[in-house]
C-alpha cells in the first residue's frame, strides 16, 4: 500500500468530479474535507483488491506546520516547514515533524482520532523557543521545544516520546481536562508518559518486552549519569548524578510525594500510574498500544472528573476495560493487577462525572 | 515599606517542574550583593496579583518560586513561566546572576 499525503486543494479537485467512475472517489473527498472545516489535509492509500482493481481510500492525515522562534520567546516564530513540504534541513524543525507525525499516526490508525481534537485540529510546533532553553511545553494551541543548555541537556526534539508526551496533552486538554494539580496532574502527566512511550513503541514496531519505557531518552549530554527522565517500568531509575541528584519518582502509593513544588508534584508522582500502565502491558504482552493502551485511550473518552484521583481513575480504567473486553476478560485483570501491585487500591467509586 | 531600612533581604529563588520536573534553586543575600537595589527590585513586584500556574492550559511548563524576606517582611509568590515578566524577570535575572545552588 502507498501512502500518499494529499493537500486539500487535490482533495477539492477529487470532491469536485463529475463522473460516475470516480463518484465514490468524489463523495470520500467531499466527506473528508467537510468544507466548513478549512486546511484540512488527507491520507490517499492505494492498493489492489482481489481482483486486481485499484482501490483508492480517502484516509485522514495531519496538518502540520513547524515555526522557528530564532532563539527568542517571541510566538509563532517563522514559519519553515509545513505539511507536504520536503525536509527542512534543520534537525529540530524535520525531527518535530517526523515527531508529530509519529504522534498523529498513533492516534489516527490505532485509536481512530483524527488529531488532537479528533476533528483534524492543524499541528502546530515551534522550535529553537528561547535561549539555551531546557524545556518542551505545550501552551494549549501549541507545542514549544527548547534547544538545551548544552552541558545538561540538548534539544528537547531528540525524543520522539517528548513529542508525543506534549501532543498528548492536547488529546487530554480536549477530552478528560485533568486540573493540573496534585493527583489529577499526576495522571494528566501520566497519560502524556503512557502515549509518548507508545507512540515511540508503535513508530519502531516494539513489542512491550522489546520497548525501553524511557521517557527523554537521548535528551542528556554525555556528561549526565542518566539514561532519561523518567522510567515507567522502574520509576527512580532514570538517572542518579552528581549536579541533578537521584530520579526522585516513586513506584508505589505508598510512597506518594506531597509537595508544594511542581503544582503538587505532577512529574514526580507520575511514577506511580506509569508504572501501573506498564504493569498492565507487560501481563498483557504482545504490542502495549494494542490492549493496554486501547484500555487507557477509552478511559480518556469516559466523562472522568477534573480532579479525579489514582482510586477513582483506576476504577475507570477497570470499566474501560471491562466495557470493551469483558467483565471476566484478562485485560480487566491485568489492569486491576497492576494497580494493585502499585498499591492503588480501587473502591467503587470511578469518579465519572455521567 | 522604607528602602533606607539596613536589613538585609534574602532572597531565594526556584525553579520546578517543566517536562523533566527537575529543580533548581538559587539564593542571594542583599548585604553580599550591595551594588543592586535590591529593595527598588522586590517592591517593583506585583506579589499580591499573582496567580496560581495551574489556572491556566499550559503544560509542562515551569514553575517559579519567589521568596524575599528580611527582619520585617516575607514576600512569596508562585509564577508560571509565562508570567516571568517585566518586574519578576527583572529580580529573578538578578538573583540567577549571583546563583549559588
Amino acid at each position: 500500500m502507498i501512502h500518499g499525503i494529499v493537500p486539500p486543494y487535490l482533495l477539492a479537485r477529487i470532491a469536485e468530479l463529475d463522473d460516475a467512475r470516480f463518484a465514490t472517489a468524489a463523495q470520500a473527498a467531499r466527506n473528508a474535507l467537510r468544507y466548513d472545516e478549512p486546511r484540512r489535509a488527507a491520507r490517499l492509500n492505494f492498493s489492489l483488491d482481489a481482483s486486481n482493481n485499484l482501490v483508492v481510500e480517502l484516509a485522514d492525515g495531519p496538518n502540520r506546520t513547524i515555526a522557528d522562534a530564532k532563539n527568542t520567546e517571541t510566538l509563532p516564530g517563522t514559519v519553515v516547514r509545513k505539511e507536504g513540504d520536503e525536509p527542512s534541513g534543520d534537525v529540530a524543525v524535520d525531527e518535530a515533524y517526523d515527531g508529530l507525525g509519529a504522534t498523529f499516526s498513533l492516534f489516527s490508525e490505532v485509536y481512530e482520532r483524527n488529531s488532537i481534537d479528533g476533528s483534524g485540529l492543524p499541528l502546530d510546533a515551534t522550535v529553537h523557543y528561547g535561549v539555551e532553553y531546557d524545556n518542551a511545553f505545550w501552551d494549549g494551541e501549541r507545542m514549544m521545544f527548547g534547544d538545551g543548555d548544552g552541558e545538561i541537556f540538548g534539544r528537547f526534539t531528540a525524543s520522539l516520546t517528548v513529542i508525543g508526551h506534549e501532543l498528548t496533552h492536547g488529546v487530554t486538554q480536549y477530552t478528560a481536562a485533568l486540573e493540573y494539580q496534585g493527583q489529577s496532574g499526576a495522571l494528566n502527566e501520566s497519560i502524556s508518559d503512557v502515549f509518548g512511550s507508545l507512540v515511540e513503541q508503535y513508530a519502531l514496531g516494539q513489542s512491550t518486552a522489546e520497548a525501553s519505557w524511557l521517557i527523554g531518552a537521548g535528551l542528556f549530554t554525555d556528561e549526565v549519569e542518566g539514561v532519561a527522565l523518567r522510567s515507567m517500568k522502574a520509576p527512580g531509575t532514570a538517572y542518579d548524578d552528581d549536579v541533578l541528584g537521584k530520579d526522585p519518582q516513586p513506584d508505589n502509593f505508598a510512597d506518594y510525594v506531597e509537595t508544594d513544588d511542581d503544582n503538587g508534584g505532577v512529574h514526580i508522582n507520575s511514577g506511580i500510574p506509569n508504572r501501573a500502565f506498564y504493569l498492565a502491558a507487560e501481563a498483557l504482552g504482545g504490542n502495549a498500544w494494542e490492549r493496554a493502551g486501547q484500555v487507557w485511550y477509552d478511559t480518556l473518552g469516559l466523562k472522568l472528573a477534573s480532579d479525579s484521583t489514582f482510586a477513582q481513575f483506576a476504577r475507570a480504567t477497570v470499566l474501560a476495560a471491562g466495557t470493551r473486553y469483558g467483565e471476566s476478560s484478562a485485560e480487566v485483570d491485568a489492569v486491576r493487577s497492576g494497580w494493585t501491585t502499585v498499591g492503588v487500591e480501587m473502591g467503587d467509586d470511578d469518579g465519572l462525572t455521567a | 515599606m522604607t528602602d533606607s531600612r539596613p536589613d538585609s533581604w534574602s532572597i531565594t529563588v526556584a525553579r520546578t517542574g517543566g517536562f523533566a520536573g527537575l529543580k533548581r534553586e538559587w539564593h542571594v543575600s542583599s548585604s553580599d550583593a550591595p551594588d543592586v537595589d535590591w529593595p527598588t527590585l522586590i517592591d517593583a513586584c506585583p506579589w499580591k496579583d499573582a496567580a496560581k500556574p495551574s489556572d491556566s492550559k499550559v503544560r509542562d511548563q515551569f514553575v517559579w518560586r519567589v521568596e524575599a524576606k528580611n527582619s520585617s517582611r516575607t514576600c512569596t509568590a508562585t509564577l508560571g513561566d509565562g508570567q516571568l515578566t517585566g518586574a519578576w524577570k527583572s529580580l529573578v535575572d538578578e538573583v540567577r546572576a549571583r546563583k549559588r545552588d
